[in-house]
């Protein structure tokens, strides 16, 4: 890009600000984030030959007899840490994993994404998503002692939360992640930042640096912040909504028909682009909700979806469509519901694109809206309406993952087999575990 | 490191087939930070498919159809649209009334007696126009300063964490400032040929500027409904 003038940008910008450190960064299978510091010095060999790592440690990666890999760092992603010291600062660039012999690493998450982000642009689009991220904060990681009492948009004075929440949003606005709202949720304690929407790949870039960011201001705070899906016993779940629209590539918002005979001003595209979605949600679903405690906050009374269906005004769909706005073409957009924000956000982009672009080709058609609250009709309704649920657990979800052609497709053979692999390890172990409630259920009585 | 060319060296392609102006424009532009390619008329076509350039200097001696058939053949590549490049015909006096310029790039005229200093300042008015900032200067606006040599921008004297297409962004608004630049025209300059991606992408860095920009810096920084962005001088 630019002829390289990015590259000058970073070293100078690195000699100029007394950067001692760049920290590159890269994902893992599973969505954690992996670091490792090269100093002033080594960037510019590291733009032209990248930095040897050892891959066998890295969740996804490689075995032993493989693990050399190579880290090399997008010049565009270069960002000066806002919570390091201004003297000797450090900053930070995002890497794409290669093999030694220059190859793409199929492991790299960030690699998968960029694939199905390549196929979109050949079929004439590019995804934008925006994405809001729900956590929790509590005194320490040990407890879920909880830090006020608040609901929903309550503005709580004296709140150490809202500090907390002012530090965050601008600190990520430092970062170059502009924030479209933030505000306290439903339950005590539970707080959501909405990102406004960018290019998929910038976001999912963008969603680890948030996780980053909530918890070291979190830290530096004295206090734990959490993307746990339900750490709470009966109070709502942290989700990870993502707004979602394709947009051509002159700039138009190709879910928009303002033509649209049905009335909801959304494009045949778009259509299809849902329906795809509701086709292979129960297939997606072990990336986009990825721990065994992701399905306790996937049941029925808190928000969050169970049923695959689609609405626009009934928040317990699973993918909602907001109401058109006149003269806001560009905002037109879907909400993905299930996600959770410990997912790992390149897989989660990466399977949504492919199961709503799999749904354009195939040219689904999409199920009719659903008006009533879902939750209030009857296994037979349901039925007869043809509304499914999502898996109801994490084994069931990382099944119908490891049948579906279309989410090796999607992700490539290496990263679907190790998934498959380490989830079912997780589920396995998990089942193993006599619950809390099993024992206060059972124990005096049975 | 890639090599690449700083932001004043700019690629002038020389189309003559006259020997004697070949070597009086090679004295003359000899110490401009330019690159120089040639060609003859009939090499035109080839040559030019062969790299990009900022400014083409067209030289048709009397062969009035061959110019009329380069001038349109210049007009309607794609390639020299994108770059924004511009011709400067050279044409003696008897000749213009035949002349039509391009209709999409940008075209001036010189006379084949006109003097080495004009040509130079004609093709200097042209590489360079006006708002475009030398490599070293330092740009100042309210509470912000822009150093073009170093990458460094500065609001109230605190340097702004940008990120490249971030800066590169701002100093171009900046730089050519108070006039609306659509999304296209600024994915065409700030990103260059090579993004192929579409003309949100502006919008989403436009965002992130304002993001880091001082409250006041960043109100300079208008959209302009339907068309574009403007940097608003104060």
């Amino acid at each position: 890009m630019a002829a390289g003038r990015d590259k000058d940008y970073v070293l100078t910008t690195v000699k100029e600000r007394g950067i001692k450190f760049i920290r590159f960064w890269f994902t893992d299978v599973l969505g954690v984030m992996k670091s490792f510091a090269v100093t002033d010095t080594e960037v510019a060999g590291a733009f032209e030959e990248g930095m040897g790592f050892d891959g066998s440690s890295i969740d996804g990666f490689t075995r032993i007899e493989e693990s050399d890999m190579v880290a090399y760092p997008d010049a565009d992603t270069f960002q000066i840490l806002p919570w390091r010291p201004n003297e000797h600062g450090v900053a930070r660039m995002f890497c794409d994993v290669v093999r030694p012999d220059g190859s793409h690493f199929v492991g790299d998450p960030r690699y998968a994404l960029k694939r199905i982000l390549a196929k979109a642009k050949d079929m004439g689009y590019e995804m934008y998503v925006g994405p809001e991220l729900e956590f929790f904060y509590f005194k320490d990681d040990k407890n879920t002692e909880v830090l006020d009492e608040g609901g929903y948009f309550d503005l709580t004075p004296l709140d150490l939360a809202s500090d907390l929440r002012r530090d965050t949003v601008l600190t990520l606005e430092k970062l170059g992640i502009p924030v479209e709202y933030s505000h306290h949720e439903v339950a005590p304690s539970q707080h959501e930042i909405d990102l406004r929407y960018s290019e998929a790949l910038a976001m999912a870039d963008s969603v680890m640096t948030y996780r980053l960011t909530v918890k070291e201001v979190a830290m530096h705070q004295g206090v734990y912040a959490t993307f746990m899906p339900k750490p709470l016993d009966g109070e709502n779940g942290s989700g990870m909504h993502v707004h979602q629209s394709l947009f051509d590539l002159d700039g138009n918002n190709a879910f928009f028909d303002a033509d649209d005979p049905q009335g909801y001003n959304l494009s045949k595209i778009a259509k299809h682009y849902i329906a795809g979605l509701l086709k292979y949600a129960p297939e997606f679903t072990a990336i986009t909700n990825p721990l065994v405690n992701s399905y306790k906050r996937l049941v029925p009374g808190y928000e969050a979806p169970v049923y695959i269906s689609w609405a626009r005004r009934n928040r317990s769909a699973m993918v909602r469509v907001p109401m058109y706005k006149p003269g806001k073409e560009l905002a037109t957009r879907i909400e993905l519901r299930s996600p959770d924000p410990t997912c790992n956000p390149y897989l989660a982009f990466a399977v949504m694109l492919g199961a709503g672009l799999k749904g354009i080709e195939e040219e689904l058609e999409l199920m009719p809206e659903s008006t009533n609250d879902i939750f209030e009709m009857t296994e037979a309704e349901l039925e007869a309406a043809g509304i499914s649920t999502l898996p109801k657990d994490l084994g069931e979800a990382i099944e119908r993952f490891e049948q579906s052609e279309v989410m090796k497709d999607i992700l490539g053979e290496h990263i679907h087999s190790y998934y498959v692999e380490n989830k079912k390890a997780e589920w396995a172990d998990y089942i193993t575990h006599v619950t809390p409630w099993e024992r206060e259920k059972y124990l005096s009585v049975m | 490191m890639e090599t690449h060319r700083s932001t004043l060296s700019k690629r002038v392609l020389v189309i003559s087939n006259d020997e004697y102006f070949r070597t009086e424009v090679a004295t003359a532009i000899a110490t401009m930070p330019v690159t120089v390619a040639w060609a003859s008329l009939s090499d035109a076509q080839r040559r030019m498919a062969m790299g990009e350039f900022d400014t083409i200097l067209l030289d048709a001696g009397d062969q009035t159809i061959a110019l009329l058939e380069t001038i349109e053949r210049l007009d309607s590549n794609a390639t020299l649209e994108a770059a924004s490049a511009a011709v400067l015909v050279r044409i003696s006096e008897d000749r213009l009334k035949a002349l039509q310029f391009p209709q999409r790039i940008h075209c001036d005229f010189i006379l084949d007696c006109a003097s080495e200093i004009e040509l130079v300042t004609r093709l200097r008015f042209l590489l360079w126009p006006k708002e475009t900032p030398a490599a070293d200067e330092i740009i100042s606006d309210g509470p912000l300063t822009i150093d073009t040599a170093t990458y460094q921008v500065r609001s109230y004297g605190e340097s702004l964490d940008l990120a490249y297409l971030e800066y590169a962004l701002l100093v171009f608004l900046v730089t050519h400032a108070n006039r609306a630049h659509s999304r296209e025209e600024l994915l065409r300059r700030v990103w260059g040929g090579q993004y192929y991606g579409g003309s949100r992408t502006v919008d989403v860095h436009v965002r992130r500027v304002r993001a880091k920009l001082d409250p006041e810096s960043a109100e300079r920084l208008e959209t302009v409904r339907g068309m574009g962005y403007l940097w608003r001088t104060s």
